[in-house]
């Protein structure tokens, strides 16, 4: 049986902790049928227990603190199958990889998940930071059509301080996912073609736009998906949309979200998903492709 | 893009092996490695670059404040919104420093107005921004792309002299030069003649000097045209006949000289003449820039069209002004 390590990669706030405690309640139930179940406890599972008891509790999962980095595994086995699978995940906090690009440093620590990596799950939000050139605002709100030319020129000629300054943290989510995969594939460990699922977080809050996971990336983060497109050799990667709390916990939905089984309202959706409750599929792609 | 160990911190344990839920936490401050810069690129790690690589340089030229660097990020910010024609995002080296070129031109600035970071000239020490593309929806290979990022002084310094223009190594090694003209001078009579000066003084100096290749691509650059069209009436016409004119002349005073020799017209930000839309004039500039090349250049795995008269026809044309793209 060969082991599994797969990267959690995400900036913060991305999912990657309610993905894990909603991973580790999904493979001890029997009620909804996962593609991979627990096959035994091993060890200290006091953090894991401690997300997942949040989760069914209807309470955020807290955020993995900046300096701690948490190595996570599991001893699965596929349902109705003999093949064993013994997971590992470093729940590396969102600050580790906001690090890498605005500290443009990363851990050893991390270094050493890439060496033993065989893929990984890159967590992305819908809140996305996408800043607006100040053209394409103007021509919104119309002020352009109302200035005079003279007006637009002068103006354009002695153009205002700025009153902000440049501040590299603020730099579009797809900028910030594009440069972590770069540091990711030019790392001397890396080992192409990395399997990666690119997961949508908060996905029941995208359910609206009637998008597949995958057109939403095109959509929304045009740079991230050109960079994958054209980085087949080195990325091997299929996309999915996920809600591990499926829904907001204090929104009017609330109470209609605790009517239902825990499981049933984690939401997986992607091309090659079967079973739209069960949070293991993704892990299954990776094992399996 | 390298990495490099600076902590002397020992190295922590790979992934354990025993099956530990919690196999470590640790400080991960103790031990951290160094990642790229993703600053400007100086001359010793351009050439580094063009060493290792097919990589294909583009100069970019012209006076101070005549839309250098806002040409730059005009395709920076072009691909965030999705591919240019069929060229695709492949990657890009200097991410910090597109960044940090376009916030002026964003509100997070705090700016009413879209405005560029200007270049301070510090000596003849050019700096270079790069981009990697990928030309198609197949990976044919990768093209990748080093742009000149200078100060308007530096070429003022060039001009004047052929010994200052020799410092200007990068010449030598473009694969295409551009020299801006700048549209917003054209409409100032007290201007106009200056700066169309200046870049045909320019250009005289990079020939005198022999430092242009015989085969580079060079392209002279209208820039800043969304004013033209926003001029009215006899402003319009006036200039649009002087700028016929003054490709005339250009082609007198240069065309046996320079092999590969064209005119282009462009409004990355045309803020005064909005119909021509983000980034006018950039898709044919990068169609010249993926499609032709040197013919010393080292091979990149893409299909390259060698300028020559057999294949001139295949130029996209210009586009006309008043012709949104």
């Amino acid at each position: 049986m060969k082991p599994h390590n797969f990267l959690l990669i995400g900036l913060p706030e991305s999912g990657k902790t309610s993905f894990l405690a909603a991973l580790w309640y999904s493979i001890q139930q029997k009620r909804v049928k996962t593609a991979l179940e627990l096959k035994k406890l091993d060890g200290d599972s006091a953090y894991l227990n401690k997300i997942c008891d949040a989760w069914a509790s209807y309470k955020p999962v807290g955020r993995n603190q900046t300096d701690i980095e948490t190595f996570v595994s599991m001893w699965l086995k596929e349902r109705g199958g003999d093949q064993e699978v013994h997971l590992t995940f470093p729940d590396l906090s969102g600050e580790t990889f906001k690090r890498q690009w605005a500290g443009r440093h990363l851990t050893e620590s991390y270094q050493n998940c890439i060496k033993s990596a065989d893929g990984g799950l890159l967590f992305i939000s819908p809140k996305l930071n996408q800043p607006l050139r100040i053209s394409e605002v103007v021509q919104l709100s119309g002020i352009l059509e109302e200035n005079n030319e003279e007006d637009a020129r002068a103006e354009a000629i002695t153009p205002s301080p700025p009153a902000i300054p440049w501040d590299i943290e603020k730099a579009p989510t797809q900028v910030q996912l594009v440069e972590l995969l770069q540091f990711l594939a030019s790392n001397k460990y890396f080992k192409p073609p990395f399997r990666l699922v690119i997961v949508v977080s908060a996905w029941d809050e995208l359910l609206g736009s009637k998008l597949t996971p995958q057109i939403w990336i095109e959509k929304q983060l045009p740079l991230l998906s050109q960079f994958l497109s054209s980085h087949t050799d080195k990325f091997k990667v299929t996309f999915c949309g996920l809600s591990a709390q499926g829904g907001q916990y204090d929104g009017t939905e609330s109470g209609a979200l605790q009517a239902k089984y825990p499981v049933e309202r984690i939401l997986v959706v992607g091309d090659k998903v079967d079973n739209q409750h069960d949070i293991t599929e993704p892990l299954l792609w990776l094992i399996k492709n | 893009m390298g990495t490099e160990t600076t902590a002397a911190t020992e190295t922590p344990a790979n992934l354990p092996a025993s099956a530990d839920a919690i196999l470590a936490a640790k400080d991960a401050t103790a031990g951290l490695i160094n990642l790229p810069a993703g600053v400007e690129l100086n001359e010793a790690q351009a050439q580094k670059m063009e060493a290792e690589k097919s990589v294909r340089l583009i100069v970019v030229a012209g006076a101070i404040d005549c839309g250098k660097t806002t040409l730059l990020s005009s395709i920076y910010e072009m691909f965030q919104l999705g591919p240019i024609d069929k060229k695709q995002f492949a990657g890009c080296d200097t991410f910090p420093a597109f960044e940090k070129k376009c916030h002026l031109g964003r509100t997070d600035s705090g700016n009413q107005e879209e405005d560029t970071v200007r270049n301070a000239y510090e000596g003849p020490n050019p700096e270079y921004v790069h981009l990697k593309l990928q030309n198609g929806a197949k990976a044919l290979g990768h093209i990748e792309f080093l742009f000149t990022d200078v100060s308007g002084e530096m070429f003022e310094h060039a001009r004047n002299s052929t010994d200052e223009c020799k410092k200007l190594e990068f010449l030598r090694r473009a694969a295409h030069v551009l020299i801006f003209l700048d549209c917003d001078k054209l409409l100032q009579p007290t201007k106009r003649w200056g700066m169309i000066k200046d870049a045909r003084s320019l250009i005289q100096s990079c020939l005198d000097s022999e430092m242009l290749s015989p085969d580079c691509f060079v392209t002279v650059v209208w820039a800043k045209v969304d004013m033209i069209e926003a001029a009215k009436g006899k402003d319009n016409s006036a200039a649009k006949e002087l700028m016929e004119q003054v490709e005339h002349e250009f082609r007198e005073a240069f065309g046996d000289r320079i092999k590969n020799l064209k005119f282009h017209r462009t409004a990355a930000r045309p803020n005064f003449y909005p119909a021509l839309k983000f980034g006018f004039g950039v898709h044919e500039l990068m169609d010249d820039w993926v499609m032709k090349t040197l013919p010393t250049s080292k091979s990149d795995g893409v299909a390259v069209l060698r300028e020559d008269a057999e294949t001139s026809a295949l130029q996209p044309p210009t586009p006309a002004l008043g012709s949104p793209q």
